[in-house]
């Protein structure tokens, strides 16, 4: 007697789960990526509270972080306050009146490493300044 | 006679392994997605423009009833506090301030304030001060500035 001959049918099974796990890996890994590219080292900084703080997003920006024992970033960068300076003069040229000055700087640092910046924007005729904030708890009672 | 099946097919659809992958990485991005810290805002402190316009004629002085709000402050390194002088009255206490603010602004909110802050005042108490005129209504604040030695 002649047996059917078993056929095996080529099977294309595609596992999805390792590809999900890359997939995942690699949305893992540009959130992160975009998060830290935002450029700021926030770390060791500890910003102020206020209850006018506001969104502000302008693409004509400059933030400069300013961190309690004086040293100031721009970028990820550590500069001088003459850098800054430079920076400010140069970055306003183009538009100065869409451009943006932002001051990160951690709630105890003095005064004295921010009045640099101040009067840098106000040689350059720059009226958009301000200060990032985080909002204040006791506001939202 | 039991003849074998023809046709196999494979119901294996992954082992547990590769889902609990899934679930973590799932659980992480969920994690890194809401956000580890608070979103920082922006406080404006517009500041004035410098420099002027020259005319051969004197600009009139305007009758003004206005008052100048000057808050003096200083740090007093000793006991780590922040003093501040409001025309000629020192407190010692921020919140107080603050409502001496508040109720300056509910008489005229179109008083200037100016900020004369010393060089070793922390930011954090400028910024909560300044933020402090601003929701009294306050209209008008500026920094003052130590004029730049020849």
């Amino acid at each position: 007697m002649r047996l059917p001959r078993t056929t095996r049918l080529p099977t294309t099974q595609v596992n999805l789960t390792p590809l999900i796990d890359v997939v995942f890996n690699l949305v893992i890994f540009f959130m992160v990526a975009s998060h830290f590219s935002q450029g700021q080292p926030i770390e060791g900084v500890e910003l102020p509270t206020a209850s006018r703080g506001q969104p502000e997003d302008s693409p004509h920006r400059l933030t400069v972080t300013v961190h309690q024992d004086g040293t100031y970033f721009v970028g990820g960068r550590a500069v001088t306050s003459t850098e800054i300076q430079e920076m400010i003069q140069l970055s306003s040229a183009a538009n100065r009146d869409q451009f943006w000055v932002r001051v990160q700087g951690d709630r105890q640092a003095p005064f004295r490493l921010i009045e640099p910046i101040m009067l840098a924007c106000a040689r350059q005729g720059i009226v958009n300044f301000g200060f990032d904030v985080l909002p204040d708890p006791e506001a939202r009672r | 006679m039991k003849l074998p099946s023809g046709l196999h097919r494979d119901h294996n659809f992954g082992a547990m392994t590769s889902m609990i992958d899934v679930v973590l990485f799932l659980l992480m991005f969920f994690v890194v997605t809401s956000g580890s810290g608070q979103l920082a805002l922006l406080l404006p402190a517009p500041l004035s423009r410098a420099g002027g316009i020259e005319s051969p004629n004197a600009a009139v002085p305007e009758a003004s009833s206005k008052i100048d709000i000057w808050l003096k402050m200083s740090f007093d390194p000793a006991v780590q506090k922040t003093h501040v002088d409001m025309n000629g009255t020192t407190y010692n206490s921020i919140p107080e301030l603050k409502q001496q603010l508040r109720l300056l602004a509910e008489l005229d909110p179109d008083n200037p304030i100016v900020f004369e802050t010393a060089p070793d005042v922390p930011l954090g108490d400028l910024v909560t001060l300044y933020d402090t005129c601003q929701a009294a209504g306050f209209q008008t604040i500026s920094f003052a500035a130590t004029p730049p030695t020849p």
